[in-house]
């Protein structure tokens, strides 16, 4: 790509226009999202419910169906997308995603528990279950990972997740099974869809998302230190133990959220972050904002898909975003090594 | 999330397939049987094909192990003593503690309680059931048959599950059974039913209707005119609605089309509309869903129905039947107000 790849003095000029076109990309996937769905609605039709007081379907279908549906996309295309780079930088591993340190698993499960013990449903009781499924298991996951004498490190951390993931989906799935009544609470929730969503819950979980980002930005420049290794930057003056608890913050109040919202949406984070890295260079202060604008553009467009390729059905969107995401990882790898 | 992804999805399109209308497609054995062979003055032996080949019964069975809901309902009506029954489907997904169904008449104890989702082969065999009837067995496979099949004799689907009609499959159980008579009088007495609504309801012929499950977003409608909910609701004179069961596209079940929320509105000139639900949660969507909750429909002639409903409606069986229609009794008279203008 261009000579000062790779370096942490990424040029403002270079970036500007990654930036700029992003934000056309999705600008465009906000108009399509609004524009495009099940029902066939004519441009004009569709500015017409945008700005009119009709009270008529297509402004039922476009002001309160299509907009509150976009806004969730925005929302937790965002969110998983930052979650996606944040997990990948944390743990040095290009094949990390949000599900990696137990984070996705620990919401998953604590939900389960509360739909099976508590009888709680509905997204504001997900969405606090989610939090602390998410931030007690990370921590666990923590805890664990700090054991024995080599102290804490990304591939350590990585095995305790996914162990602990494992432990955490054997128990869910016989609570599940034992308990049909948990299942048919959580089935709504399960299926990773941003349709049926309500704008009262969306506005809920944004103050977490934007606190997660705002983490997200705090701690994006240590991680071009962290990229080199623990000592060199040790010795570079980073204080590893509050970047690694500021990412996990970040990570657990924008996958939290995220989740509790739509539901578990697969391999947004892995893409996501894949793209980005792609695109901006390795430098993170490029690679959150890249993902920032790359989360709801995929997303947003992977809704639109969905919503039309088994007319007149839809897909639940996290169907469409593991059957891209597949094909997309493997090419992507296949591109530039496995590095 | 991918600690939800196999367990999850695997269980819940068990259950999805299992609440709602399966078989259209599902056909072990296309080829036409040979005529069934009767020999003896009782009947017995008794020769009956099933899907997977034929099994003989030697003599009139005594002890019954039921593995569908048409087979414990026809079974029991008949005076069999059923030792090993399927429970409600509400018992299994948790809804309600009364494994018996609720059109028949509680089984007497002792029975043992087999859940439908799972068939326990080593639980049916310390039953020493005389036969097994799984005609309606929907999680019945060719391997678990040919186990079952060393039990005792097993009568199930002559050609598919859910291929056979009501009255054809309360035949077929009868005859195993040896009591072919009784089996018809069942028969008449759900037909006789529905004659006898028919003419409480004036109006019914032709009318419309719309009979679908809600999903993630989607309304999943019965539109085929195979099925056998669809058979039973023309069988009162009622049709899917056209603007519904004429757009291109395939459901997510045979039989069905998946329709979105956005396009509720096609619903609205139907003279009934008939929901069911896998979750109060996806209810509350659908009932609140922006697009749906404005129709006209939802406030007059939307009718929700329960699990048991469902299940019934799904293959309706004879015993079923007057239950049925006394459920949907309601919904029915609406469309006969609508459409007589009474």
């Amino acid at each position: 790509m261009t000579p000062t790849r790779g370096t942490a003095e990424r040029p403002l000029a270079r970036a500007v226009p990654y930036l700029t076109g992003g934000l056309l990309l999705l600008g465009a996937a906000v108009v399509c999202s609004v524009a495009i769905g099940s029902k066939a609605l004519g441009v004009g039709e569709t500015l017409q419910a945008l700005t009119g007081a009709g009270v008529d379907e297509s402004a039922t279908i476009v002001r309160e169906v299509r907009l509150p549906r976009t806004l969730l996309g925005l929302v937790t295309g965002a969110a998983l997308g930052v979650a996606g780079a944040l997990i990948q930088a944390l743990t040095r591993n290009p094949l990390a995603d949000p599900g990696i340190l137990g984070v996705s698993a620990g919401a998953g499960f604590s939900v389960t528990l509360g739909v099976a013990f508590l009888g709680l449903t509905g997204v504001q009781a997900h969405l606090w279950l989610a939090f602390l499924g998410a931030a007690a298991v990370t921590v666990l996951v923590y805890l664990v990972g700090a054991l024995g004498r080599s102290g804490t490190n990304p591939t350590r951390l990585v095995l305790v997740g996914v162990a602990l993931s494992a432990v955490l989906a054997g128990i869910q799935s016989g609570l599940t099974l034992l308990n049909p009544r948990v299942l048919d609470g959580m089935r709504a929730w399960a299926a990773g869809s941003l349709a049926g969503s309500d704008p009262e819950a969306t506005r809920h979980v944004i103050p977490f998302v934007l606190a997660g980002l705002a983490l997200a930005v705090w701690v994006a420049p240590a991680f071009n230190a962290v990229a080199m290794g623990e000592d060199l930057s040790r010795s570079l003056g980073v204080n590893l133990t509050v970047v690694r608890v500021l990412t996990v913050a970040a990570v657990t109040l924008l996958t939290g959220g995220a989740t509790a919202l739509a539901g578990p949406i697969m391999f947004l984070g892995l893409m996501v972050a894949h793209i980005a890295r792609y695109v901006a260079g390795p430098d993170h202060r490029w690679i959150l904002p890249v993902s920032l604008l790359l989360g709801p553009l995929v997303l947003l467009s992977a809704d639109v898909l969905a919503r039309v390729v088994v007319w007149p059905g839809e897909l639940p969107v996290g169907v469409v975003t593991a059957f891209l995401g597949a094909p997309l990882l493997i090419v992507l790898i296949r591109h530039r090594g496995p590095t | 999330m991918r600690l939800l992804r196999r367990p999850l999805t695997a269980a819940v399109g068990a259950f999805a397939a299992t609440l709602f209308l399966v078989g259209c497609t599902a056909s072990p054995a296309a080829e036409a049987p040979a005529p069934e062979v009767k020999a003896g003055q009782g009947g017995f032996p008794l020769t009956l094909h099933n899907a997977w080949g034929d099994v003989t019964i030697q003599k009139e069975p005594r002890r019954v192990v039921a593995l569908g809901y048409s087979d414990v309902a026809v079974a029991s009506a008949l005076g069999a003593e059923v030792v090993g029954s399927v429970q409600s489907f509400g018992s299994v997904s948790g809804l309600s503690q009364d494994r018996n169904l609720p059109y028949v008449t509680p089984l007497p104890e002792p029975v043992t309680w087999l859940n439908p989702m799972d068939i326990n082969v080593e639980q049916i065999a310390t039953l020493k059931p005389d036969v097994i009837l799984a005609t309606a067995a929907y999680s019945l496979n060719e391997q678990t048959y040919e186990l079952l099949n060393d039990i005792a004799p097993v009568v199930t689907y002559e050609k598919g599950l859910y291929q056979a009609s009501g009255p054809d499959e309360a035949r077929r159980i009868g005859r195993a059974l040896g009591k072919e008579t009784a089996a018809r009088e069942l028969v008449t007495k759900s037909e006789q039913a529905v004659s006898a609504l028919r003419e409480e309801l004036p109006g019914l012929d032709g009318g419309t209707y719309l009979y679908g499950q809600a999903r993630a977003g989607v309304a999943v409608m019965v539109v085929a005119k195979d099925n056998l909910t669809a058979k039973f609701m023309s069988g009162l004179g009622l049709v899917p609605l056209p603007a519904v069961a004429n757009l291109r596209g395939k459901g997510s079940v045979p039989g069905t089309i998946d329709v979105s929320y956005e396009q509720a509105g096609l619903f609205e000139d139907a003279d009934v509309l008939f929901m069911t639900y896998q979750s109060d949660q996806y209810r509350q969507q659908f009932e609140k869903d922006p697009v749906v909750g404005k129709l006209g429909i939802m406030k007059s002639r939307y009718v929700p129905l329960d699990i048991e409903v469902a299940t019934a409606l799904q293959a309706p069986n004879v015993v079923a039947v007057p239950w049925l229609l006394d459920r949907l009794r309601d919904g029915l008279g609406k469309v006969s107000a609508r459409r007589t203008g009474s």
